[in-house]
């Protein structure tokens, strides 16, 4: 409080004449404070400055709101959110259930409000969320979130390193489509060229074209993306993933795999760090696939292996809320409108204050101000896909003005899973699937990375998820997916 | 105490309150941290029987019966779990006690002041470490590339390396020797406390008749820890239905292959659990280890008051 009088008393005294809003400005104090958070890696010490520059906007379009930024340290988001959102005193108004939760899970505990009425109020928030995609909010009908405006759709390719792909003659075959099997014929040649080096350190199941529907367990798929059926399967009982076990076991038997696959964190850092020669990836395009790969230092080669489509799984993942325990659900609205909409309330948000925190070239894109870093700067800059509507932000530390109108376009042009905005609620089967999920993960990975015998050990697991109640599980999946088509229609 | 003595007892505990009011005064704060800390928070435990709102709050949330109990029994994990979770902490409390009594009786007949100090920290080293930590020497041992134990012993003498983390059948070994490791430094320096108070007088007056140091341990020592021994076992029966979360989740480094064996009611919970912000269902399963345990120790006593009243807990 005392922070938010001294912004009030600098801008009574300097600026809000200056912006020339005065009619505006009066009754500023009576404004109703929104919160919403930051989720930085870093000690933000410019939280006052961006927030006082936000502020001071939000007099200057006479927005009715003030808005208060809570820095929430990524290590202690999910207790600190969890406490914000049963505290009506203390409560975090406008946030996303990103990395601590997610839809189905905010929307059964009843932390958030039902969205249709803002929808009403503010209209022309569907055309920029896209009609198509405001599904990915709602659960049975109603809207609970908006969803993090973003690319829906994705490939999944393998990125490989330069160097690596010119030693073994595949730098040209770049942009190609390739199947598994081609993948792996690839990365043969490349651990014979780079015998030193791993070439799988993820696991990315996206590769097998299947729509997991929103469960990272893939206790029930779609094939083929989903863009053709509607069938819910049981993903390790086809034939595609024996083939991908098929895949796994050469991989084994070449040593593509990390050392102590089961006792390492399974993800892309190994390419930063020059351990492995490439990974399994993804993008929008293969271009936003390359830059994305970029991040970890060297120079990126990207094999698509699967086309571009947007599936539950790819467009779900992210959305903005209202918190049940708002002090002021009017005021929260406008705040969740203007993250959507002003690219200056977006930019306050994602990028901090310009000159401080990112500048501007005259391509129009932006980058860490001269001899700054992510780690040096006050405010956290980088992570623009974490906000509302990244595409109000400027393209960051890449040379390409365009970037985000790429993303918009190729949401238009990917192909379309049938189940878009479906998301499975695991409640009616909770015990059932509690207890497929515990025999998935004690069998998946030791079978993905193929440290122990693949065909008998498929077989056990196969029994024994259908003794955990798999089908049950499958079962209620299709129903709840059904139901929700039904209602599209 | 007969029946007469009570009642003057009763009678007087106005004065006793006026006489050791000081000391009532200074044990205040102690007892507002054990009303505030452990005793609020048990309000708490009714979202265990309701379906919680956020919206809502703890007290408008509506009833949901024994609902949120049904996913601890409702697979083959329901009785992994709990046997795990009981046979492992039998098999610690046992083994940890007559290891611990041992080491503490050792370190007393260390002679040399400056030599049983250096023991003592010693052995305490493993019990201040994370078991993070913990974790991974466990796994620069055991790794299946580059672990000490198939690289430096199994292979240079014409074995097979063994994959350690696929194979759940060495763990229960594995986890008991990594816990004992740990956890026998702490519980010997209890008993040598306790063992360091006895009354020199009777190992004297023993050394004078001739007896043995065996004997002395046989006849002055064991006899005289023996209410300690069964303090610190109800205590532990206490906790026969948790787990020492860190030791099953972090020292198998959550390796799937190994739940069989690893997994206790503790781990099972967090896995289920973790994505789901469940507050109803974590404190189902937090309650009904609680009420399990108490139960342990309500009938040990019982049946430790019966046999030797004066080593009862109450």
């Amino acid at each position: 409080m005392k922070r938010r009088n001294l912004i009030l008393m600098a801008m009574a005294l300097t600026g809000a004449a200056a912006l020339g809003t005065t009619a505006g400005a009066e009754g500023v104090e009576d404004w109703p404070v929104v919160t919403t958070a930051v989720v930085p890696t870093q000690p933000v010490t410019d939280e006052e400055m961006v927030e006082t520059a936000l502020n001071e906007y939000l007099v200057s379009i006479d927005a009715g709101i003030q808005m208060d930024i809570i820095p929430i340290e990524f290590g202690n988001l999910s207790t600190t959110m969890t406490l914000m959102l049963t505290s009506p005193e203390d409560p975090i108004d406008v946030f996303s259930y990103n990395f601590f939760s997610k839809l189905t899970s905010v929307v059964a505990n009843e932390q958030v409000v039902p969205l249709d009425e803002f929808l009403e109020e503010y209209p022309d928030i569907v055309d920029v969320v896209g009609e198509e995609y405001l599904p990915l909010g709602q659960i049975n009908g109603t809207q609970y979130a908006l969803p993090n405006i973003g690319a829906y759709g994705q490939i999944f390719c393998y990125a490989l390193r330069s160097d690596i792909a010119e030693a073994i003659g595949y730098a040209d075959k770049e942009g190609q489509l390739m199947t598994l099997q081609e993948i792996t014929e690839m990365l043969l040649k490349a651990k014979e060229a780079f015998p030193e080096l791993a070439f799988i350190t993820n696991e990315e199941f996206g590769i097998m074209n299947i729509d997991r529907l929103g469960d990272s367990n893939c206790t029930g798929v779609l094939m083929n993306n989903g863009i053709d059926n509607t069938e819910v399967v049981n993903l390790y009982a086809t034939d595609t993933f024996k083939e991908f076990l098929d895949c796994a076991v050469q991989w084994k038997e070449a040593g593509l795999f990390l050392d102590d696959p089961l006792n390492q964190p399974l993800d892309k850092s190994y390419m930063k760090t020059g351990v492995s020669g490439g990974s399994f990836h993804n993008g929008f395009s293969v271009e936003d696939a390359r830059q994305g790969a970029n991040v970890y230092g060297y120079d990126w080669k990207i094999y698509p292996i699967t086309e571009p489509v947007a599936t539950a799984q790819s467009a779900s993942g992210s959305g903005y809320c209202i918190s049940s325990v708002t002090r002021d659900e009017e005021a929260s609205k406008k705040a969740l409108y203007l993250m959507y909409t002003d690219e200056n309330v977006m930019r306050f948000l994602a990028q901090g204050v310009e000159g401080a925190h990112y500048v501007v070239d005259e391509n129009g894109c932006s980058w860490y101000p001269e001899g700054e870093s992510m780690t040096s700067l006050g405010w956290g800059t980088g992570a623009q896909w974490y906000f509302p509507n990244q595409t109000l932000c400027i393209p960051f530390e890449t040379d390409n003005p365009h970037y985000y109108e790429e993303m918009l376009a190729s949401n238009d042009n990917c192909q379309k899973s049938k189940a878009i905005g479906f998301a499975f609620d695991s409640e009616p089967v909770y015990d059932e699937y509690a207890a497929v999920t515990a025999v998935i993960e004690e069998y998946r990975d030791a079978l993905v990375f193929a440290q122990v015998d693949v065909d008998s050990y498929l077989e056990e697991f196969l029994g024994e998820l259908e003794a955990a109640g798999i089908d049950d599980v499958i079962a209620e999946k299709q129903s709840q997916l059904d139901a929700f088509l039904a209602a599209e229609e | 105490m007969t029946k007469s003595e009570k009642a003057k007892k009763r009678l007087s505990l106005k004065k006793r309150l006026k006489k050791y009011a000081p000391l009532y005064l200074l044990a205040l704060p102690s007892l507002l941290y054990l009303v505030v800390n452990n005793y609020l928070p048990m309000g708490g435990l009714v979202l265990a029987f309701k379906k919680f709102s956020f919206r809502k709050g703890i007290w408008e949330s509506p009833w949901n019966g024994l609902k949120n109990f049904t996913f601890l029994f409702g697979s083959k994990w329901a009785k992994i779990m709990f046997t795990n979770t009981i046979l492992y902490n039998v098999v610690f409390l046992l083994l940890g006690t007559v290891f611990a009594i041992t080491v503490a009786i050792l370190l007393n007949e260390v002679i040399s002041k400056k030599a049983q100090q250096v023991y003592q920290t010693i052995i305490l080293i493993p019990h201040l470490m994370s078991m993070v930590v913990v974790g991974y020497l466990v796994f620069a041992f055991l790794s299946g590339s580059n672990g000490f134990i198939n690289k430096s012993i199994l292979e240079p003498l014409g074995f097979e390396g063994v994959s350690w983390y696929t194979e759940a059948g060495y763990w229960p070994v594995i986890l008991t020797i990594v816990h004992l490791w740990k956890s026998f430094g702490f519980q010997s320096i209890v008993y040598f406390a306790t063992i360091v108070g006895f009354d020199r007088a009777y190992y004297e007056a023993a050394a004078v008749d001739g007896a043995s140091t065996w004997q002395q341990i046989r006849k002055i020592t064991l006899p005289m820890l023996r209410p300690t021994v069964i303090i610190l076992l109800v205590m532990s029966l206490g906790r026969m239905f948790a787990s020492d979360f860190g030791l099953f989740y972090q020292v198998p480094q959550d390796s799937g292959m190994l739940y069989r064996t690893t997994t206790t009611i503790d781990t099972f919970v967090y896995r289920a659990l973790m994505q789901d912000n469940d507050v109803g269902r974590s404190l189902a399963a937090g309650f009904l280890q609680s009420v399990l345990g108490f139960a342990v120790v309500m009938i040990t006593n019982l049946i430790v008051r019966k046999t030797d009243p004066d080593s009862a807990l109450f």
